[in-house]
């Protein structure tokens, strides 16, 4: 069995939001380099050829529109303007903006979209879960028991459980909370994440996803399987990282969202989001 | 656009404002190619307002990667075919989200990283090697048992790994030609060395459905293995250099 190796590209020092270098400028020929880390061929097409097409399409685009109302467009949408924000798209900007700001932060974590180990039953109400899980004081920003607001969203009131089991991430006061459980037609989904006390978030663990028909499924290879696929999970010491994508995805951001609504309710600290 | 994206580097010394810049690109990305805001240059081309000219160099780039992949699949891949959230008919999603993580990889490694791993909502970017002679290894997510991986790839140095399917009984790929969504194959998987056009040429063998193994296989550097709703697998003969064995 080989694995294949591809040489690493050496990039001299361009300024990061250059063009990237594999999409061929019209002065590139039609036939293709041989080396791997060369773009694949593209069928038949020239780059002067390529920029006119899509000048016409742009300028059929244009022509349609003139006299033709086009719905679902914000009025004051005008070309490189600021029109007012709606609430609904800057929803996923905000979320996405939150997650990649914490795992800057947070630098080398590796944040799984789903399949961890369930937590205990005990723990799976939507709220803070632990609040220090280490011998050293918690910090004075420790949320407390109870608390009298409750959050704006559409998460229940929070509650504090008994501690759970050792969380993994090692911190002097890591919080764990549950986010609100969001069901769709095929189930529910509820997420954990573990805050750290500078505001990152650690881990990220699906404590609730809606399952098939539960029974084991039958895949069939052509030739004989290489690997026994019963066997894996993404727990498994030798896998990295898990390629496909995430499961439920709104419900699961709504999860997340409201795990750090609760931990805003309750003062713990958040990274602030990335300019 | 909404997808977490997770960074793994593995260098011994790991330059913190790499990550910083990394996050800005993607910042930038979001703001420039986003068709949920209605004030994005993409969304000011699906209302015919830019011209082709009237847009900045990278913008550019990405139109061209859509034409190019129009022309490659004669059809199969159209980002001016497709439903957009902005009410528009132009969606370069399917281009530039490999595109902007195939980016991202390039900053770290301008920034002097070697090993590393980038997950953008399931596609990937790979450079080097996790630890010493390890090679990557990547789980495929089964379509229908998520709990489960379908099977595992490996690789070591410049790899991505693209995955499309659908995980919800409503598919969400719309087939240009037909405009509705696609319904043969549950998920597709494509490596190879570009994420950029491992992620579109995963999302072109989905919808064209199993046929699409074979309009793969016209591109010599990249191999794919799907899944069809009745858990039979399929994969072109490269593929299985990158299987991991027992």
């Amino acid at each position: 069995m080989t694995n294949p190796t591809f040489p690493q590209p050496v990039i001299p020092g361009e300024p990061f939001v250059a063009p990237l270098s594999t999409v061929p400028a019209s002065d590139v020929p039609a036939s293709t380099a041989s080396t791997s880390s060369a773009p694949t061929k593209m069928a038949g097409s020239v780059g002067s050829d390529v920029d006119a097409a899509l000048a016409a399409r742009l300028e059929r685009l244009a022509a349609s529109r003139a006299g033709v109302r086009r719905d679902a467009v914000a009025p004051s949408a005008r070309t490189g303007g600021a029109p007012k924000k709606r609430r609904h798209p800057a929803q996923h900007s905000r979320t996405a903006a939150l997650l990649l700001s914490v795992l800057a932060s947070g630098g080398l974590g590796v944040l799984f979209a789903a399949t961890d180990q369930p937590v205990s039953a005990s723990a799976e109400r939507a709220g803070i879960v632990t609040a220090t899980t280490a011998p050293t004081p918690p910090p004075a920003s420790a949320p407390s028991v109870t608390t009298p607001t409750p959050p704006p969203a559409s998460a229940p009131p929070v509650t504090a459980t008994t501690v759970a089991p050792a969380t993994t991430a090692p911190g002097a006061a890591d919080v764990t909370i549950n986010g609100s459980i969001f069901t769709n037609k095929w189930g529910d989904v509820q997420v954990q994440a573990i805050f750290a006390p500078d505001g990152t978030i650690n881990k990220v663990t699906a404590l609730r996803t809606p399952s098939r028909d539960g029974k084991s499924v039958n895949i069939n290879n052509r030739a004989v399987p290489q690997l026994n696929s019963e066997a894996l999970t993404a727990q498994s010491a030798a896998i990295h990282t898990v390629s496909g994508a995430t499961y439920t995805s709104n419900d699961y951001k709504k999860s997340l969202q409201s795990a750090v609504d609760i931990a805003t309710v309750n003062g713990i600290p958040l990274a602030p989001a990335a300019a | 656009m909404g997808m977490a994206v997770s960074i793994d580097i593995r260098d011994l010394h790991v330059p913190v404002a790499a990550i910083d810049d990394v996050v800005e690109w993607l910042h930038h990305v979001d703001a420039t190619f986003s068709p949920y805001k209605q004030e994005s240059p993409i969304s000011a081309i699906g209302r015919g307002q830019l011209g082709f000219d009237d847009v900045d160099d990278e913008v550019r780039d990405v139109l061209r990667l859509c034409e190019q992949l129009r022309l490659d699949s004669d059809g199969s891949f159209d980002a001016f075919e497709v439903p957009a959230p902005n009410g528009t008919r132009f969606d370069p999603c399917g281009v530039v989200k490999g595109w902007s993580i195939e980016h991202a990889a390039e900053i770290l490694e301008q920034r002097g990283c070697r090993n590393f791993c980038i997950n953008a909502g399931g596609d990937i970017a790979l450079r080097g090697s996790p630890v010493g002679d390890e090679s990557w290894t990547v789980g495929i997510r089964h379509p229908v048992d998520d709990q489960r991986l379908a099977t595992v790839v490996t690789g070591s140095g410049r790899l991505a790994v693209a995955t499309s399917a659908t995980y919800e009984r409503g598919a969400h790929i719309i087939n240009p030609h037909t405009g509705q969504p696609t319904t043969d194959l549950a998920s597709v998987t494509v490596v190879g060395p570009d994420l950029t056009l491992a992620d579109a040429y995963a999302t072109i063998v989905f919808v064209m459905g199993l046929d699409g193994l074979e309009w793969l296989e016209k591109h010599p550097d990249y191999d794919g293995y799907v899944i069809t709703h009745d858990d039979t697998t399929y994969w072109t003969p490269g593929f299985a250099d990158y299987r991991a064995s027992e």
